[in-house]
């Protein structure tokens, strides 16, 4: 990859990262939680799509939150996805968290539509 | 009497002649040449009478038809008068309604033209960030690595936990 492209993309990684956190809470995610519904909550299984095979510490960790979000332990079924370009996302139910920079894109090219 | 040369007797012959003419032309000439005279009078004058009549009446027509004449000039004049003014009326009406058409016509094609312009841009901008998305997306793909990949996992599931504290 060439130099303009290399600065391209770390440009739009910036961008992508400071939109997922530029406050320290993450509103959008927290925002999400609060349509966490009371099935998703007695689901047993969540799951995850990655761009990326999940390390074991990632999926302690994943498991981890949604332990502490549901109150009790949700095994992950994981899958795969390559055109999720990173991030990851999770589905519990009708819930859905989604990290991905597939998402982010989307959401910056809809944003930028508008 | 004879001095004179008159012999009365002749005298009275000729006197009783005379009468006897002025009789006869009288009764036979003179009456009826009066007569057709009078008769003529009558009928010249009767002709006089009826001429003046006609004339009187000629008169009275060419007065009438002058008065119909200036009555319907007057009336044609007031029509020709009407009518210029109810033509320069709708002159002005048909000018400002033009004006309205036009006006409109130019709006019209100020909107459409805005319209377009809009529409184009919008196009235009709809293709350069599908365009950059795309592109983005591509770049993203076959630039991150797995290792920016991990670390964007992991601070994403930081920030989550980070969220539920």
């Amino acid at each position: 990859m060439n130099k303009d492209a290399r600065g391209f993309v770390n440009g739009i990684v910036d961008y992508l990262r400071r939109d997922s956190a530029t406050s320290g809470d993450v509103p959008k995610v927290r925002e999400l939680f609060r349509k966490v519904t009371t099935d998703a909550l007695h689901e047993k299984y969540a799951q995850v799509e990655t761009s990326i095979a999940l390390t074991e510490e990632e999926k302690k960790s994943l498991e981890g939150w949604l332990a502490r979000l549901a109150g009790r332990h949700i095994q992950l079924v994981i899958r795969m996805n390559a055109k999720l370009l990173g991030g990851f996302r999770v589905t519990v139910g009708d819930w859905v968290v989604d990290t991905t920079l597939k998402y982010q894109l989307a959401k910056m090219t809809e944003s930028l539509l508008i | 009497m004879d001095k004179l040369g008159i012999e009365p007797r002749l005298l009275l012959a000729q006197v009783v002649n005379f009468s006897i003419i002025v009789f006869v032309l009288t009764k036979l000439l003179y009456k009826p040449i009066l007569a057709m005279l009078e008769k003529r009078r009558r009928e010249i004058e009767e002709g006089l009478a009826l001429t003046a009549k006609m004339r009187e009446e000629e008169e009275k027509i060419a007065v009438k038809k002058q008065k119909v004449l200036d009555e319907a000039r007057r009336e044609g004049a007031g029509i020709i008068e009407e009518s210029k003014k109810q033509g320069k009326e709708e002159e002005k009406e048909i000018v400002a309604a033009a004006h309205i058409e036009a006006l409109a016509i130019v709006e019209k094609g100020h909107r459409e033209v805005t319209y377009q312009r809009e529409a184009m841009e919008k196009g235009i901008r709809k293709q350069a960030v599908s365009l950059g998305a795309h592109m983005a997306e591509r770049l993203l793909a076959s630039a991150l690595s797995a290792q920016d990949k991990h670390a964007l996992i992991q601070k994403q599931i930081k920030e989550l936990g980070r969220v539920l504290k």
